[in-house]
C-alpha cells in the first residue's frame, strides 16, 4: 500500500470519526429514483412503439440529484414591483446576496413562483417560502375572528368600546359594559373585572357556557379515574387535611404553612365542611398569591431571575410587579397576554408614561426581537419554535417560514434610549422592509440551503397587511389579538398552570405543544381550555378547579399499585399520585447561568465516563426512590438511553456535518432558548472532544442542559 | 417495486451503498458528492441485469462504476475540481485491504481507539484539520509551530494511526 494511498485513506476515515460525516442511507432514495426512471423508460417505449429495451432508459435524464447544485438564488418578488434593495438596513440573518442575479431572473423565477404556488395549493402545502407572495393589491385573507378597528380606532386604553364593523364574525369589545354581559360564572368567579383593551378580542362566539365550579372539578375527577381503570392504576392514598393545608399553601402562596394556619384550618373543618373552599378563596385574594404567581410567570417569561442577555434595560422585578398587580385585580389572562405583546412605554417606574408590562418585550429585543418571538410562542402558544429559525422542524411538523411570519409581527417595535433622563421607552416605528417599501415590508431570511425565504406577517394560517406602517396596521396589536383569540392560547395556558399545580402537565414539555407530542389527557385539556375560555379566562377559577379537585390531594407517594405512574421515566402521567415537589412547581423557563453553572455540569459529564452497562431498572427505581432530592443531572444520567433518548432531531444534529460549535448552539437553543456563553461552548466541545466524535456525545449535551433546566425551575421556587 | 433484473436492488443498495460512499470520500468526493455519485452509480447499475458472483466481486464491480461515475461528474463539470488519483488500481487495493468485508467499520472502530494513544497535541491537530477544518496555518499557530512543523505532525500522526489500527486488528 503507497504512502499517499494509504493517507488518503486515513484521512477520510478521519473525516467520518472526528469531523461527523457518516454515510447516510440512500436507499428509498435510490429506489425512489430507479423506479422513476422505469416508469419514464416504459412511457417512453410506449409512445415510441418500440418494443420494451432495457437501453431505453439510458437516453433519459439523469435522475436529480439528491443534493441540487443551483446556486442560491433570492426570492421571487411580485412582479408588479421594481425592488430597490437597501442591504445596509438588512440585519446578518437576513442578509440577501446576488442581487444583480435576482433583477435580472425575477421575471423567469416569477413563472416558476406561480408554478410552485400551484404545487403548494395542489398538495394543500402552506404557500409563501420560496415561492412568490401575492403582491400589495393582492386580496389578503384576514382573521374571520379578530376585530378589526376602524381606521381612526383611538389607541387603547384611551377609546371607547368598539363594534366589529362585520358583527357575524368579529369578536365583540370588551368594553366594561359588556364584559357585564359575559354570561354568569361559577358561583366563586363573580369578582369585578377591570377593563379590557378596547380593541382586544372578546367573548368568541365559539365559546361555550361556563360550568359551574362543581360540574369542572367533577369532570377532572371523572376524566383521571377513568385513567385510571383503563391502566389498572390504583390511585395513592389522600393526604390528610394538614398535608393538603400545607400543600395548598406551599402552591398558591409560596411558602409553608404556619403551625397557626394549620390549626386555624382544623378549626375551620369542624365549623363548616367547606373548609378547603374557603381556604383557596382567602389565599387566592391574598397578597402572597399575587407576589408567588407573579414570580412564576415572570420566570416563565423572561427566566428565573434577570436575563444576562438583555441590559439594564429591562427590569425583572418591575415585571413582576406588574403581573402581580394583574393576578390582585383578576386582570383576565387574555387581557395580560394582550398588554405583554402589544405593550408601549416607559421602563422606568415613575415616569408618566411607565408601563411594566413592556419588560416582556424589552428582556427580548435584541437580535430582531428572535428571543421575544421564540419566547411568545413558547409561553401563549405552547409551542417550540426556536428550532424553525434555522430550519423547517421535521418532529413538530414547524417550518421556517413560520417562526419569520411571527417574528415579523415585532419588526416595528423600537426601543429609544435617552441616556441623560436614564429612561428606556419601547415604541413602534414604521417598518420599511427588506426592500425599503414600507406598504409591502417583507423580511428575508436565510434557508439552510443558502437561498432566502420572504416572511410577512402571518399567524396561524391568517395573514394581516403586509404595510409596515404603523398608521395602517400595528402589527403587535394584531399579533396580540389572533394569539389571545387563538385555541392554542388557551391549550398552552391551562397546560402550564396544570403543571405548576401538580409538577408534571398533560404533555411534556410543556411549551411543545402540537401534533408530535400529543397530550395525556386530551379531553381534559380541551374542557379545561373551554371552561377557561367560558370563565373570561379567569386564571384563578382556573387554580381553584385544580385545587380542589381530588387528584390534587393524593399522596405523593408511589404505590405498588401504582407503578405504572412514571412520568419522571418518560411516561405519561396519569395523576394517580401528587408529582410536585413540595417546594414549588416544575416550569421550563429558560435559565439563568447565575442560577445554575452549565459549564460546571458539562465538565462533570467529562469526568464522568459512560458506563458499560445502564442500572438495572430495579435499581434505577430505588435509588430515585431513596433520593428525592438528588441532583437532577445525576438522575437522568442514571437513565438509560432508552428512557432518556431525546428529540427524534438529535442523531441528525449528531450525524450532521455542521461544525461542532454549530451544533452545540443548536442543543442549548432548543433547550434553553438561548445560546450558550464562551465558557458554556468551551465546556461543551470538551465533552465532544471527549467522545472523540461520537455522536452520543451530543445527547449528552442536551441531557446535561435538560438536567440543568430542572435545576434552574427547582431553584428558582425556593 | 420495478425488479426486471431479477435480483433483490433493495438489498444489494442496503449491502453496498456504504462501501461505496466510503469509497467516493476516499476518492476526495465531499459529503454532498458522494451522496449523489453512490446514487447515480447504483442506478447505473440497476439500468442492466445483475449477475452476483459475491460480495467481493460486487463490491468492486460497483467501486469501478463509482470511479467511472466520478470521471463522467468530473467531465460534466467542467471547471468543478479535478480529483485525481494516480494509479487508481493500486488505489483500489489499498482499499480493499482496508476496507474487508465490513466496508471499513472494524477499521472505523480501530481508528477511534487508536486516537487516544496520540499525544494530546498530535490528537489536537488532527481535531482541529478534521472536525473543525482549520487550515494548516491556524493549526501552526494554534500549536506554536511552523507550518512545515504542523503538516509533520499530522504526517506522523497518521503514519502511527496506520501502525496502531495494524496492531489492532493482527
Amino acid at each position: 500500500m503507497s504512502e499517499e494511498h494509504a493517507d488518503r485513506i486515513v484521512e477520510a476515515g478521519l473525516e467520518e470519526v472526528l469531523g461527523g460525516h457518516y454515510p447516510p442511507d440512500l436507499t428509498s432514495a435510490i429506489l425512489q429514483a430507479w423506479e422513476a426512471r422505469q416508469s419514464a423508460a416504459e412511457r417512453a417505449t410506449r409512445l415510441a412503439g418500440d418494443a420494451p429495451s432495457p437501453l431505453a432508459a439510458a437516453v433519459l435524464p439523469i435522475a436529480p440529484p439528491i443534493h441540487p447544485l443551483a446556486e442560491p438564488v433570492p426570492p421571487p418578488r411580485p412582479s408588479d414591483e421594481i425592488v430597490r434593495v437597501q442591504p445596509a438596513r438588512l440585519g446578518r440573518r437576513e442578509r440577501p446576496g446576488r442581487w444583480p442575479a435576482f433583477v435580472v431572473a425575477a421575471g423567469f423565477l416569477a413563472v416558476a413562483g406561480l408554478l410552485s404556488l400551484y404545487a403548494a395549493r395542489h398538495w394543500n402545502q402552506p404557500a409563501g417560502r420560496l415561492i412568490a407572495q401575492p403582491g400589495p393589491s393582492a386580496p389578503v385573507a384576514r382573521d374571520a375572528t379578530a376585530f378589526r378597528p376602524p381606521a381612526d380606532a383611538p389607541e387603547w386604553p384611551h377609546g371607547q368600546g368598539e363594534t366589529s364593523p362585520d358583527a357575524s364574525q368579529a369578536i365583540a369589545l370588551a368594553a366594561p359594559s359588556q364584559r357585564a354581559a359575559v354570561p354568569a360564572r361559577g358561583p366563586q368567579s363573580d369578582s369585578a373585572q377591570p377593563a379590557s383593551p378596547p380593541d382586544m378580542p372578546r367573548a368568541s362566539p365559539q365559546r361555550r357556557q361556563p360550568s359551574a365550579d362543581a360540574d369542572v372539578i367533577a369532570f377532572i375527577n371523572d376524566i383521571l379515574k377513568q385513567g385510571w381503570r383503563e391502566h389498572s392504576v390504583t390511585p395513592s392514598p389522600a393526604v390528610t387535611d394538614e398535608q393538603w393545608c400545607d400543600r395548598v399553601y406551599r402552591q398558591l402562596a409560596g411558602r409553608r404553612a404556619t403551625g397557626d394556619e394549620i390549626k386555624q384550618f382544623l378549626r375551620q373543618r369542624e365549623k363548616d365542611q367547606s373548609h378547603r373552599q374557603a381556604l383557596v378563596e382567602r389565599l387566592l385574594t391574598s397578597d402572597e398569591h399575587a407576589r408567588h404567581w407573579a414570580e412564576l410567570w415572570a420566570t416563565a417569561l423572561v427566566g428565573p431571575t434577570a436575563d444576562a442577555s438583555a441590559d439594564d434595560t429591562f427590569s425583572r422585578e418591575d415585571l413582576v410587579s406588574y403581573l402581580a398587580e394583574a393576578v390582585r385585580t383578576d386582570k383576565p389572562q387574555e387581557q395580560v397576554a394582550f398588554e405583554l405583546l402589544s405593550a408601549t412605554g416607559a421602563q422606568q417606574p415613575g415616569a408618566e408614561d411607565h408601563n411594566g408590562a413592556v419588560n416582556f418585550l424589552l428582556a427580548g429585543v435584541k437580535d430582531n426581537a428572535a428571543a421575544a418571538t421564540n419566547r411568545t410562542s413558547r409561553v401563549f402558544l405552547g409551542k417550540q419554535l426556536v428550532c424553525t429559525s434555522c430550519h423547517d422542524h421535521s418532529s413538530s411538523g414547524g417550518g421556517q417560514g413560520e417562526f419569520w411570519e411571527l417574528n415579523a409581527f415585532f419588526r416595528q417595535m423600537a426601543v429609544q434610549r435617552d441616556g441623560d433622563a436614564q429612561r428606556t421607552v419601547l415604541t413602534d416605528r414604521d417598518f420599511a422592509g427588506a426592500s425599503g417599501a414600507a406598504k409591502d415590508a417583507e423580511l428575508f431570511y436565510q434557508l439552510p440551503n443558502g437561498r432566502l425565504g420572504m416572511a410577512y406577517p402571518k399567524f396561524n394560517g391568517q395573514e394581516i397587511s403586509h404595510s409596515g406602517l404603523v398608521s395602517d396596521v400595528h402589527r403587535r396589536r394584531e399579533l396580540a389579538k389572533l394569539v389571545v383569540a387563538s385555541e392554542d392560547f388557551r391549550l398552552a395556558t391551562v397546560n402550564r398552570i396544570w403543571s405548576w399545580l401538580f409538577g408534571y402537565g398533560f404533555t411534556q414539555p410543556i411549551d411543545d405543544m402540537g401534533p408530535h407530542n400529543p397530550p395525556s389527557h386530551p379531553e381534559l385539556l380541551e374542557r379545561l381550555a373551554e371552561e377557561l375560555a367560558a370563565h373570561d379566562f379567569d386564571t384563578k377559577g382556573l387554580v381553584r378547579w385544580i385545587v380542589l379537585s381530588e387528584p390534587f390531594g393524593l399522596s405523593g407517594k408511589r404505590t405498588p399499585e401504582s407503578w405504572m405512574d412514571a412520568p419522571e421515566s418518560g411516561g405519561q402521567p396519569l395523576f394517580a399520585r401528587y408529582y410536585a415537589k413540595e417546594n414549588g412547581a416544575k416550569d421550563s423557563g429558560p435559565i439563568d447561568s447565575n442560577v445554575v453553572d452549565v459549564s460546571r455540569m458539562l465538565v462533570q459529564v467529562v469526568h464522568r465516563r459512560p458506563t458499560a452497562s445502564p442500572p438495572a431498572p430495579g435499581a434505577l427505581a430505588r435509588r430515585t426512590w431513596l433520593r428525592p432530592s438528588q441532583e437532577p443531572l445525576e438522575i437522568i444520567e442514571m437513565q438509560p438511553d432508552s428512557v432518556w433518548p431525546g428529540p427524534a432531531w438529535l442523531p441528525r444534529l449528531a450525524r450532521s456535518s455542521l461544525p461542532p460549535e454549530k451544533k452545540i448552539e443548536h442543543v442549548f437553543l432548543s433547550v434553553l432558548d438561548r445560546r450558550p456563553t464562551s465558557r458554556e461552548l468551551t465546556a461543551a466541545k470538551l465533552v465532544l472532544a471527549d467522545r472523540l466524535g461520537d455522536p452520543s456525545a451530543i445527547r449528552e449535551i442536551w441531557r446535561t442542559l435538560l438536567a440543568s433546566q430542572t435545576a434552574s425551575a427547582d431553584s428558582g421556587q425556593r | 417495486m420495478p425488479d426486471t433484473t431479477g435480483f433483490d436492488a433493495a438489498q444489494l443498495i442496503e449491502q453496498n451503498q456504504v462501501g461505496v460512499w466510503r469509497y467516493l470520500r476516499a476518492l476526495g468526493c465531499e459529503p454532498a458528492q458522494a451522496d449523489d455519485l453512490t446514487q447515480e452509480t447504483f442506478l447505473a447499475v440497476l439500468q442492466h441485469p445483475f449477475r452476483d458472483f459475491g460480495a467481493a466481486s460486487t463490491a468492486a464491480y460497483l467501486r469501478k462504476v463509482a470511479h467511472n461515475q466520478l470521471i463522467s461528474a468530473q467531465r460534466r463539470g467542467g471547471k468543478v475540481k479535478v480529483i485525481a488519483v494516480e494509479d487508481i488500481e493500486a488505489f483500489d487495493r489499498a482499499w480493499e485491504q482496508w476496507a474487508g468485508d465490513d466496508s471499513g467499520e472494524e477499521r472505523l472502530e480501530a481508528l477511534r481507539e487508536c486516537l487516544q494513544v496520540l499525544t494530546s497535541r498530535a490528537r489536537l491537530a488532527l481535531e482541529m484539520r478534521f472536525r473543525e477544518r482549520e487550515s494548516r496555518a491556524s493549526i501552526a499557530a494554534a500549536l506554536g509551530i511552523s507550518e512545515h512543523g504542523a503538516k509533520n505532525l499530522m504526517q506522523r500522526a497518521k503514519q502511527l494511526l496506520r501502525e496502531c489500527i495494524e496492531g489492532k486488528l493482527l
